[in-house]
């Protein structure tokens, strides 16, 4: 299990993180939601010791951070929110740099994440892309196959087509009964693969639950044009024959059948900005 | 031993060119010895017209133009104090501040070592780095004396000198390893330590020529490493290095536990 225990950390005057509390269970995948700057980094850096909590506690496992940090240390894997490895290094060597941390690697399931992963071994770690060097930040983390993982923003940059390799490799670990920290400032992410969240905001976990109750909060604007006739169960705005719906995710399937036996001219289906569901939450 | 190969690996090109810097440095002045000595009559009638404290400065004594050591001991070891101290400041910055500047402490320091084992283990990284400089310099001196010097010199005045050319260096790199730990960016601690070293060299000059900033040579590392007393009587300060050393552990340590304990911020 991970646990962290209202944590508070200023730099100075200014606020990283203000009240951080939750914990996640073997087995689980645990997303922690917020915008840019909401402290998500500070949080998962304060986990992994990087930094020192001016208030609260963590515990990885029985061991309490960042005092019994080293000895499990060999049970965790990160990924950081920007992939900066030793750039003069080709992919081939830093993994056997890697590898050298760790007792017992298993070799074929590197070699079978470095497939999944599509890794070129060949280039040089400045002379990739931010995509190429998340693939690399992944396989590192995953490895050695560590009982925690935290990963910051884990999937920006990668392709469509590796996320969902990453998200499938990601529901393997859980299998495994890893405890898996995810960081993410986009919901549908969180809803497709967490069991739970953690939303955060201006430093302060404001809630957290079963994803099944963020699909709840959630919602998705739609924007109807030429609607024939009156939908008065939803939340709506009206602008030049436009009307626009935020019509929560859950009752999606509803709303679209209401809609086409109104009948219209053309839809347009959008996500909110976090921010957005961030205000919607605060009303 | 992953961290000592890795740093190793990396560094090894610089540490070549620097190897070379020094072995042409030598080279420019130990060849043209006894030449020096033939003429030294010419040199020293120069000597006396130059003032006093330019000859402090670069360590000339009119003296020392008569013994083979002094050529090279004198204004030549001068340059090297100022290229180890160089070598060294940029040395430890690179393996200890660049760490923090390209981020990658982040993925160290999450790997399965402590962080007293990383920081002792890039210490030992320098230290080779140091004390291999230091045996080319001295072999590369003891080596060109032997090759180019046909007149009797001091074997135990050169050996003084790798002495002191190894007690610069962990100084200077003592310093810039604090103060890499402190400021987590190798631009300014390369920067402060080059600084240290030139206000040290010049300080000490200064204040052994003007007697009302005579407290100055005080804390002065090259005050403690004569180079001029070391050729004229014949006398390693090896006590005072050996004191310097341990005040430049004591540095270590207290960057260690700075390491320990401190934020990283990046």
């Amino acid at each position: 299990m991970l646990r962290v225990l209202k944590l508070k950390k200023y730099y100075g005057h200014i606020r990283g993180i203000e009240d951080v509390s939750f914990e996640i269970d073997e087995g689980v995948i645990y997303g922690l939601i917020g915008p840019n700057g909401a402290g998500k980094t500070t949080t998962i850096r304060t986990i992994i010791g990087m930094i020192k909590a001016d208030e609260g506690e963590v515990y990885i496992g029985d061991f309490k951070v960042p005092d019994e940090l080293d000895r499990i240390k060999h049970e965790i894997g990160y990924v950081p929110g920007e992939v900066n490895f030793y750039g003069d290094m080709k992919v081939g060597e830093f993994l056997e740099f890697n590898r050298r941390f760790y007792k017992n690697v298993d070799t074929v399931y590197e070699k079978e994440l470095i497939e999944t992963l599509g890794i070129e071994m060949d280039k040089r770690f400045r002379d990739l892309s931010h995509g190429n060097k998340k693939k690399v930040a992944i396989l590192q983390a995953l490895v050695h196959k560590p009982k925690y993982l935290i990963m910051d923003e884990p999937t920006n940059g990668l392709d469509p087509l590796v996320q969902q390799r990453f998200y499938q490799l990601l529901e393997r670990h859980r299998k495994m009964g890893t405890v898996i920290l995810f960081s993410s400032h986009i919901l549908s992410e969180v809803e497709r693969i967490c069991q739970r969240f953690g939303m955060i905001k201006d430093g302060v976990v404001i809630k957290d639950g079963d994803v099944d109750s963020l699909r709840k909060i959630s919602y998705k604007i739609v924007r109807v044009y030429g609607l024939r006739g009156e939908l008065e169960e939803y939340r709506k705005s009206c602008e030049n024959g436009v009307v626009t719906f935020h019509v929560p995710n859950d009752d999606m399937r509803r709303f679209l059948q209401k809609v086409c036996e109104l009948g219209f001219e053309d839809i347009e289906v959008k996500s909110p900005t976090l921010e957005d569901i961030f205000l919607e939450y605060y009303k | 031993m992953n961290i000592i190969v890795r740093e190793i690996r990396s560094k090894l090109r610089t540490f070549i060119i620097w190897i070379g810097i020094i072995t042409l440095f030598i080279l420019m002045y130990i060849p043209f010895t006894n030449q020096f000595l033939e003429e030294s009559e010419t040199m020293v009638k120069f000597l006396e017209k130059v003032p006093k404290f330019l000859l402090k400065a670069f360590s000339i004594d009119v003296e020392l133009f008569s013994m083979p050591e002094g050529i090279f001991g004198s204004e030549g070891m001068s340059f090297i104090y100022i290229l180890v101290g160089v070598f060294a400041s940029m040395m430890a910055g690179g393996i200890f501040a660049k760490e923090f500047e390209e981020k990658t402490i982040e993925y160290i320091l999450v790997k399965p070592i402590s962080r007293k084992y990383l920081f002792r283990q890039k210490v030992l990284a320098l230290l080779i780095f140091v004390l291999s400089l230091s045996l080319t310099f001295t072999i590369g001196t003891l080596a060109f004396f032997k090759v180019f010097v046909t007149v009797g010199y001091s074997q135990k005045v050169l050996f003084g000198f790798g002495l002191y050319v190894l007690t610069i260096q962990i100084f200077f790199s003592s310093i810039a390893v604090l103060l890499s730990v402190i400021f987590q960016r190798s631009s300014l601690t390369t920067s402060i330590s080059l600084g240290i070293l030139i206000f040290m060299y010049f300080g000490n000059a200064l204040a052994s020529t003007i007697e009302k900033i005579k407290w100055l040579e005080k804390i002065c590392v090259f005050h403690y490493l004569p180079l001029t007393d070391t050729i004229v009587k014949r006398q390693i300060f090896g006590m005072n290095a050996l004191m310097i050393i341990v005040v430049s552990m004591g540095i270590l340590f207290v960057s260690q536990k700075i390491f320990e304990r401190e934020d990283i911020l990046i």
